[in-house]
C-alpha cells in the first residue's frame, strides 16, 4: 500500500482548506503539509458563493454592531466568546485576501466597498461583483501554488480517520485515478469538507457537499454540534435551487406575492419603504431580515394561498426591474446570467420566480475556538466544523468570513501542536487499514442486483425534507428517524454497475451515501429531541424558544444503535439572550 | 413529466477493458434540462458506470466541460432543448488524454497554470496587513476580464494549437498570465513574460478565436494572447535596440 | 491499471470539426495571396522586357480561369481581412484614459484606414496614367 508523510494533513481543500494550509506555512515554513482533495481546488464549492464577505472596515461601523448582528442572527445560539474572536479577526483576515490578489470591487477612492446584507444593521459585506467566492477560491488557490510545502492531492477521496495512542494520525484515501488506497500519514489532521445540503433534495450545495468530514469525524468518536439546524435561504430559483443571491435584496430588490404586495411586511419585519426612497433598503428590516425568518414568512404565505403556483412548486418573485439595466449589470451581473440561463427571464424586464432553498449547515463537528476538536491532533474549520458562531442561525457573507478566520485559527494551532511528535507505528494502524481495505473491497465484490444508490438518494433526501424540513413536529422527526434507520440496513446492500479501478465514481458516491444516512441521523434526532423553536429549527409543537432548557448545543455521538444526544452549554460573555428585534423599530444593537 | 425522449450517444472508454466505443442511451425529455441532467439521468437510473465529473451545476465549477456534437461545452449549460430531435453525441474534451469514460487527465493543464506564477509579486518586504493596497474601479476594470476564467478548459479544446504543439501554454493560462501583469497591485510582469515566450506555441497562434469564441464566462483569451504577443514584440525590439539597459 | 487514451489527429487535425476546418480554410488563404504577389512580380518582370512577352503575359493572366482565380483571391483576401479587423479589438489592451474604448470604434477605424489606403492608391495610379 502506498503511504506518505506529512507534518498536517488537511482534508479538503476549498476556501477553509487552502486558507489553513498557507496559515500552517506562515506558522512554520519547515513544516510539510498534505492537502486532499476529492475534486480539483477550484472546483470546491466555495467557488459558488456569490454575494460577499463580513468584516467591519468603515468608519460608520464599530466591532460591537458586527458581534451584535451575530449574536442575535444565531438566536443567541453562538458562543459569544468565539464570535468576539471572529469579528476581531476578520478584517486582518479579509485584507489578508486582498493582498493575495482577490479583485474585490472598490469605490472610486480606491478602498474596498461594502455593501448590505440580510440581518446586519449597518453595511459590512465586501464583494467582488456577484461572484465573491469563486474570486476568493481561485485567489487563494492561485496563491497558494507559490508555496512548495503543500503536496496536493487533488481527486482523492478521504474514506476514513487513522487513530492510535489516544490521536489522529492521518487518514486512508482513495485515488480516484488508479482506484488505489493510500495511507497518508501526519501528526495533525484538519478537516475542512465543507456542508452537507445534499441529504437534502432542493438545495444550492453542489453535488460534492455530501458531508464526508463529518462523517469521518462522527465514526472517529468525535461529536457533531447543533445538527438540527439547517438554513433554507429564502430565494433559489425553483426547479434546480440555483441561489439567487442575497445582495439582489441588499441592492434594493423586493419579494411579492401573488397580490404583488410585499408580504414581509406582516411578519414583524419592519414597514416597506417605497423602492425609490434614499432609504430603501433599510438594515435589518423586510427584504434584509434573517434568512430563518423570510423563509417561515414564505411558509405562512404559501399556507395562506397567496403564492404562485409553478411546475415546480409554489413561488414569490423577487422584483429587481426598478435597479435598472446598469446597476444590475454592474453590481448582479451573475443573477442575471443565472435567471436568464436558468430561468429563462431576465431580470431587467421580469421579476425571478424564488422560493427557499437549502442552503447552509450550521451543526457540524464539534470544535473549540482553536479549531480542535475533543480527539487530539484532529482539527476542523469551515462549513464542516462548528465552532460556533452561527448558532441557530447563520448571517449571510459571514460564512466565507469564517473559512478564513477559523481555517487560519486551525492551521496555525495545528502547526504548534505538532512540533516534535513521533508518528505511532504498529498492529494497530496496520488493522485500521487492513479494516478499511477490506470495507472497500467488500462493497465492490457485492453481487449486482442489490439497492440502487440513486434510489436510496431519493429516498434519503424525501425523508429529510417531509420529516426536517423548514417546519417539523415529532411526529415528522419520528417517522423520519425511522425511515432513516430502514435505510442505514438498505445501504449496506447497495451494489455497483461499475468494476473498473479507474475513476469509478460510483464507488465514490457509494461512500458518500453511506455517511449522508449516517450524519443524517444525527440531525434526526437532535432535532427531535430539541423541543423548542430557535432560529432555522421551528417546531411546530414547540412553538417558543425555551432558554430554561435549551439555551444548549446538542452533541449527537454515535453509537451502534441511535446517535445519543448530550448538551453543552452555550458561552455568554456580554449579550444575555434577549428578543430577536428587525424592522425599524430596532435601535443600534438592540438597544 | 412528457412522454418524450431523446437519444443520447456517449463516448465510452475503460482503460482496464478494450478500446473506446459510442453507447447510446434513451432518456426522457424536459424542455429545462441540460446535457449534465441527462448524463445524470443514465447514471442514476441506467448505467452507474458512466463516469463524468460535474460540481455546481450553475456554470461556476469549470468541472464539467465536454464535447456535445462536436463543439466543447459546459454541460450544465448546454440544453439538451438546443438539440432536438437529437441525437445528442457526448464525447471528453478533445486535445486532452482520455482516463475513462468522459473524463480527461488535466494535470499538464494544471502546470501550465502553475508555470505563469498565479499570484501577485511584490516587492515590500513584509506584508502589512493594517490596509487594504489601494485600487481604483478604473485599474481594477483593466484586468477583471481576465480574471473571470473559471479553468474549463473549454479553449483548450478549441484550439487548433494545442492539438499540435503540447509545450504551448494555452489561452487560459496566457489570459492568467495577462490578469495578473494588468493588476495594479502586481510587480512580477517580467519574472511572468520570461515564462510566457519561454515555449514556442505562443507564436503558432495566429489569432484565430476560436477560443474567445467557445469561452463560457468571456474572458476573451484570444485578446489576451495577442496582448500578449504585442507586448513581447515591444520588449523584444526594446531589448535589441537598448542592450545596455538592463532589465530590472 | 491507466492508460490514457491520445485521441489527438496528427496532420489531418482540421477535419475534426467545422470550425476548424474554417481556421484551416482561413490559414490557406494566404497561399492565394502569395501566389497573386507572385503573379505581380512576374508582371512587373515581364514588363521590362518586349512588348509580345508582356502581351502574352497579360493574356494569360485575363484568360477566364485565371479570372475565376483573382476573384477566388479578392474573395478570400477580403475575408481574412474582415475577420482580422473584426477581432482586432480584443487584441488592444482596452483602455485609453481609464475609458473602455469600443469595439465598434476599434473595427470602424481599420475599415476607414483601409479605405483611405485603397482610394490613395487608386487616386495615384490615376495620376500617374495621366501624366
Ligand atoms: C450557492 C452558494 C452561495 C453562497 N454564498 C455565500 C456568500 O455570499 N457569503 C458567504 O459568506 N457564504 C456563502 N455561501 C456559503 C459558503 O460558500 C460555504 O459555506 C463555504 O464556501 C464552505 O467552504 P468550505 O471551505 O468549508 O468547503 P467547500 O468549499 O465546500 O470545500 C470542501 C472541500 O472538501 C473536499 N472534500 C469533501 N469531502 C472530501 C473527501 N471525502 N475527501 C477529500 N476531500 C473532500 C472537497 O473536494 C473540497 O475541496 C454560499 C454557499 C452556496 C452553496
Ligand atoms: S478562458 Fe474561458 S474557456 Fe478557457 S478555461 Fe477559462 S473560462 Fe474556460
Ligand atoms: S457543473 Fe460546475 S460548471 Fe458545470
Amino acid at each position: 500500500m502506498n503511504e506518505s508523510q506529512h507534518d498536517v494533513l488537511i482534508i479538503g481543500a476549498g476556501g477553509a482548506g487552502l486558507r489553513a494550509a498557507m496559515a500552517v506555512v506562515e506558522a512554520n515554513p519547515d513544516l510539510s503539509i498534505g492537502l486532499v482533495s476529492k475534486v480539483y481546488p477550484m472546483r470546491s464549492h466555495t467557488v459558488a458563493a456569490e454575494g460577499g464577505m463580513a468584516a467591519v472596515i468603515k468608519d460608520n461601523d464599530a466591532r460591537e454592531h458586527h458581534i451584535y448582528d451575530t449574536i442575535s442572527g444565531s438566536d443567541w445560539l453562538a458562543d459569544q466568546d468565539a464570535v468576539e474572536m471572529f469579528v476581531d479577526e476578520a478584517p486582518r483576515e479579509l485584507i489578508q485576501l486582498e493582498h493575495w490578489g482577490c479583485p474585490w470591487s472598490r469605490e472610486d477612492s480606491g478602498h474596498v466597498a461594502v455593501r448590505p446584507f440580510g440581518g446586519m444593521q449597518i453595511e459590512r459585506t465586501w464583494y467582488a461583483a456577484d461572484k465573491t467566492g469563486f474570486h476568493v477560491l481561485h485567489a487563494l488557490f492561485q496563491t497558494s501554488l507559490q508555496f512548495s510545502q503543500i503536496t496536493r492531492y487533488d481527486e482523492y477521496f478521504a474514506t476514513s480517520l487513522i487513530t492510535a495512542d489516544g490521536r489522529c494520525q492521518g487518514c486512508v484515501a482513495l485515488e480516484l485515478r488508479t482506484g488505489e488506497l493510500h495511507v497518508l500519514r501526519a501528526n495533525a489532521v484538519i478537516i475542512c469538507t465543507g456542508g452537507f445540503g445534499r441529504i437534502f433534495p432542493f438545495t444550492t450545495n453542489g453535488s460534492i457537499k455530501t458531508g464526508d468530514g463529518l462523517a469521518l469525524a462522527y465514526r472517529a468518536g468525535v461529536a457533531l454540534k447543533d445538527m438540527e439546524f439547517v438554513q433554507y435561504h429564502p430565494t433559489g430559483l425553483p426547479g434546480t435551487g440555483i441561489l439567487i443571491t442575497e445582495a439582489s435584496r441588499g441592492e434594493g430588490g423586493i419579494l411579492l406575492n401573488n397580490e404583488g404586495r410585499r408580504y414581509l411586511q406582516d411578519y414583524d419585519l419592519g414597514e416597506p419603504l417605497d423602492v425609490h426612497d434614499p432609504r430603501h433598503p433599510q438594515n435589518r428590516a423586510m427584504e434584509l431580515g434573517p434568512r430563518d425568518r423570510l423563509s417561515q414568512a414564505f411558509m405562512h404565505e404559501q399556507a395562506a394561498g397567496r403564492t404562485f403556483d409553478g411546475e415546480y412548486g409554489d413561488y414569490v418573485q423577487l422584483d429587481v426591474r426598478h435597479l435598472g439595466e446598469e446597476r444590475i449589470d454592474s453590481r448582479i451581473p451573475f443573477v442575471r446570467e443565472l435567471a436568464s440561463n436558468y430561468a429563462g427571464i431576465d431580470p431587467v424586464v421580469e421579476p425571478i420566480p424564488v422560493r427557499p432553498v437549502v442552503h447552509y449547515t450550521m451543526g457540524g463537528i464539534d470544535t473549540d475556538v482553536h479549531g480542535a476538536t475533543t480527539l487530539p491532533g484532529l482539527y476542523a474549520a469551515g462549513e464542516c466544523a462548528c465552532v460556533s458562531i452561527n448558532g441557530a442561525n447563520r448571517l449571510g457573507s459571514n460564512s466565507l468570513t469564517e473559512l478564513v478566520v477559523f481555517g487560519a485559527r486551525a492551521g496555525r494551532h495545528a502547526a504548534t501542536a505538532v512540533a516534535g511528535q513521533p508518528l505511532s507505528d504498529g498492529p494497530e494502524i496496520d488493522r485500521q487499514v487492513a479494516a478499511e481495505r477490506d470495507r472497500i473491497a467488500e462493497l465492490r465484490a457485492r453481487p449486482a442486483g442489490g439497492e440502487r444508490i440513486a434510489v436510496i438518494r431519493d429516498d434519503l433526501n424525501t425523508a429529510m425534507e417531509a420529516g426536517a424540513g423548514i417546519f417539523r413536529d415529532e411526529a415528522s422527526l419520528s417517522a423520519c428517524c425511522a425511515t432513516l434507520r430502514e435505510l442505514e440496513e438498505r445501504v449496506a446492500r447497495i451494489s455497483l454497475d461499475d468494476t473498473s479501478p479507474v475513476y469509478n465514481t460510483e464507488l465514490i458516491s457509494a461512500l458518500e451515501i453511506d455517511g449522508m444516512v449516517d450524519i443524517s441521523r444525527a440531525l434526526a434526532h437532535a432535532a427531535l429531541d430539541r423541543t423548542e423553536s430557535r432560529g432555522s429549527h421551528q417546531r411546530t409543537d414547540y412553538a417558543a424558544r425555551d432558554d430554561a432548557n435549551y439555551l444548549k448545543h446538542s452533541m449527537a455521538y454515535r453509537t451502534d444503535g441511535d446517535p445519543r444526544i448530550d448538551y453543552k452549554d452555550v458561552v455568554i460573555t456580554r449579550w444575555p439572550p434577549a428578543d430577536r428585534v428587525y424592522g425599524s423599530s430596532a435601535g443600534k444593537d438592540g438597544k | 413529466m412528457s412522454d418524450t425522449t431523446i437519444q443520447l450517444e456517449v463516448f465510452r472508454y475503460r482503460p482496464d477493458n478494450g478500446g473506446p466505443t459510442f453507447q447510446s442511451y434513451e432518456v426522457p425529455y424536459h424542455d429545462d434540462w441540460v446535457v449534465l441532467d441527462a448524463l445524470n439521468y443514465v447514471k442514476n437510473y441506467i448505467d452507474g458506470s458512466l463516469s463524468f465529473r460535474w460540481s455546481c451545476r450553475m456554470g461556476v465549477c469549470g468541472s464539467c466541460g465536454m464535447q456535445v456534437n462536436g463543439e466543447p461545452a459546459l454541460t450544465c449549460a448546454a440544453f439538451v432543448r438546443d438539440h432536438m430531435p437529437g441525437p445528442i453525441r457526448v464525447e471528453p474534451l478533445v486535445n486532452f488524454p482520455v482516463e475513462r469514460d468522459l473524463v480527461v487527465d488535466i494535470n499538464g493543464f494544471m502546470e501550465k497554470l502553475d508555470h505563469v506564477k498565479p499570484y501577485l509579486v511584490r516587492d515590500d518586504e513584509a506584508d502589512d496587513l493594517s490596509a487594504e493596497y489601494l485600487q481604483t474601479p478604473t485599474q481594477l476594470d483593466r484586468y477583471k476580464q481576465f480574471s473571470m476564467c473559471i479553468n474549463c478548459m473549454l479553449c483548450y479544446a478549441a484550439c487548433p494549437v494545442i492539438g499540435r504543439v503540447d509545450e504551448f501554454i494555452g489561452p487560459a493560462a496566457l489570459a492568467l498570465a495577462q490578469r495578473y501583469n494588468l493588476d495594479s497591485r502586481d510587480q512580477g510582469k517580467n519574472m511572468r513574460q520570461d515564462v510566457i515566450f519561454q515555449n514556442e506555441g505562443i507564436w503558432e497562434c495566429t489569432f484565430v478565436g476560436e477560443c474567445s469564441e467557445v469561452c463560457p464566462k468571456h474572458v476573451d483569451p484570444a485578446g489576451a494572447i495577442q496582448q500578449a504577443k504585442l507586448e513581447g514584440a515591444v520588449d523584444y525590439y526594446k531589448r535589441l535596440l537598448t542592450p545596455w539597459a538592463r532589465r530590472s | 491499471m491507466n492508460r490514457p487514451l491520445d485521441r489527438r489527429l496528427g496532420w489531418t487535425w482540421w477535419t475534426r470539426n467545422g470550425s476548424y476546418f474554417r481556421i484551416f480554410l482561413r490559414e490557406a488563404t494566404s497561399a492565394f495571396i502569395l501566389a497573386e504577389v507572385v503573379l505581380f512580380m512576374l508582371l512587373l518582370h515581364k514588363a521590362g522586357q518586349d512588348a509580345e512577352t508582356y502581351l502574352a503575359y497579360r493574356d494569360f493572366l485575363w484568360h477566364p480561369l485565371m479570372v475565376v482565380f483573382h476573384l477566388v483571391a479578392l474573395a478570400f483576401a477580403l475575408w481574412h481581412t474582415i475577420s482580422f479587423f473584426l477581432i482586432a479589438p480584443n487584441a488592444l489592451p482596452g483602455q485609453v484614459a481609464g475609458r473602455r474604448i469600443p469595439a465598434a470604434f476599434i473595427i470602424g477605424q481599420q475599415f476607414a484606414g483601409l479605405a483611405a489606403v485603397t482610394l490613395l492608391l487608386f487616386l495615384w495610379v490615376a495620376w500617374v496614367g495621366a501624366t
